[in-house]
């Protein structure tokens, strides 16, 4: 009767287990890729930004106003951002101008951002960062093109579902996986959010962009030289932030097709 | 004067005419209303407008922007005033020294825009430069 029960039992964990979905093979935190940053000086005339190194600062009422300055290119794609920091009250706001002096952006609660903006004309663009309600720490990002920031993955590991997160909208995650010329290679991506339309951009070792996949699958792609790829997924236009899943595989080499024999 | 923290100055209240305002006096009750914050401020009844100085040309970097602006000024005075001032840490009155040297007492700029034009402004107002700066 106990040798029953006990295999039943076992036939029970082992259904539970067939039926569970399949463990993630390493769960990524959402630890945001440390950064060099900068400090707000309050006493700065026109504090310059730089792209890609946000700046944190503090505003401590209403009337606060922080100032920088940025240089662009006429036609240069643009982003700026300003996110209270964790456990700051601040409710962020801020205004752009551009070269000429006219106010050409507006960044407001709740997503206080700016993507994608196209400078009008060559000069320093102004910014001033301030409150639209409350007060405490924020962080200023700027940055090209459409991407405030940058989340280190770190390495996928061929064959594992492996899972990534844009935590707010304007994020960028980045991934990296050694692989070997000629490998024939298939990736799997797959949104927890339907919402949440993402482009997968591979990155050869020497920098060239291979392609740029919107949904992120790649069904075969054959690796072109030996090295480092760096895998980014991002969603355009910062529509949305979400969770995913990607997943790269090692396709076995594809077999050469074998002729008949010829018969006279 | 006004303490504006974009231009990080002391100014006078006042502003730029938007392409709503219909005449500089339509501006300036906006821009009065705005700074002041009191919705609820009517042209004769709470205030009247003289002018003192109008269409003054200027060229010089705004100190907002840091641009090379081209501005026309006019300077109007509010007088029969039957509502209360506020005056706060940023909202108050400045004294003769102060908007002379171009700095409060706490170190904080002052606009140059009033003492540049202080010449011609204090004449109307039944005042002299030298008397003002005794």
């Amino acid at each position: 009767m106990s040798r029953l029960f006990l295999s039943l039992c076992l036939s029970a964990l082992a259904l539970l287990a067939l039926m569970a979905p399949l463990p993630l093979s390493h769960a990524q935190d959402a630890t945001p890729t440390p950064t060099a940053f900068m400090r707000v000086r309050p006493d700065a005339e026109f504090q310059p930004l730089q792209r890609g190194v946000p700046i944190v600062g503090e505003l401590k009422d209403a009337r606060s106003v922080h100032r920088f300055a940025v240089f662009a290119a006429a036609n240069d794609v643009i982003s700026f951002g300003m996110f209270p920091e964790p456990g700051s009250a601040l409710v962020p706001r801020f205004e752009v101008y551009a070269p000429n002096g006219e106010r050409v952006a507006i960044g407001s609660a709740p997503f206080a951002a700016v993507i994608g903006y196209r400078a009008p004309a060559t000069g320093a663009y102004i910014v001033f960062a301030r409150a639209e309600r409350g007060s405490g720490a924020y962080s200023f990002w700027v940055n090209s093109g459409e991407t405030l920031r940058d989340l280190w993955r770190g390495e996928l590991v061929p064959g594992q579902t492996m899972q990534g997160a844009l935590l707010r909208r304007s994020d960028r995650d980045i991934w990296q996986v050694a692989l070997q010329s000629g490998t024939p290679i298939e990736i799997a991506l797959k949104t927890d959010d339907p919402t949440l339309n993402v482009t997968l951009a591979i990155i050869a070792p020497d920098g060239t962009l291979l392609t740029a996949v919107p949904g992120g699958d790649v069904p075969l792609l054959y690796v072109p030289q030996d090295g480092r790829y760096t895998l980014q997924v991002y969603a355009p236009r910062a529509a949305a932030s979400g969770t995913y899943r990607i997943r790269l595989r090692l396709l076995s080499a594809l077999p050469t097709p074998t002729f008949g024999p010829v018969v006279n | 004067m006004q303490y504006d923290a974009l231009a990080r100055q002391f100014q006078p209240i006042g502003g730029k005419r938007e392409p709503s305002d219909e005449s500089i006096a339509a501006m300036l009750i906006r821009e009065l209303r705005e700074e002041l914050a009191i919705e609820d401020l009517t042209p004769e009844r709470d205030f009247k407008l003289y002018p003192l100085l109008e269409g003054v040309r200027d060229l010089g970097i705004s100190e907002s922007t840091h641009v090379l602006s081209a501005y026309e000024h006019s300077f109007y005075q509010l007088l029969d005033v039957r509502f209360h001032l506020p005056e706060n840490g940023t909202t108050r009155w400045l004294t003769e020294c102060e908007l002379l040297s171009g700095r409060t007492q706490d170190g904080r700029k002052v606009s140059r825009l009033s003492a540049t034009h202080l010449a011609e402004v204090l004449p109307a107002l039944g005042y002299s430069l030298s008397a003002a700066l005794e």
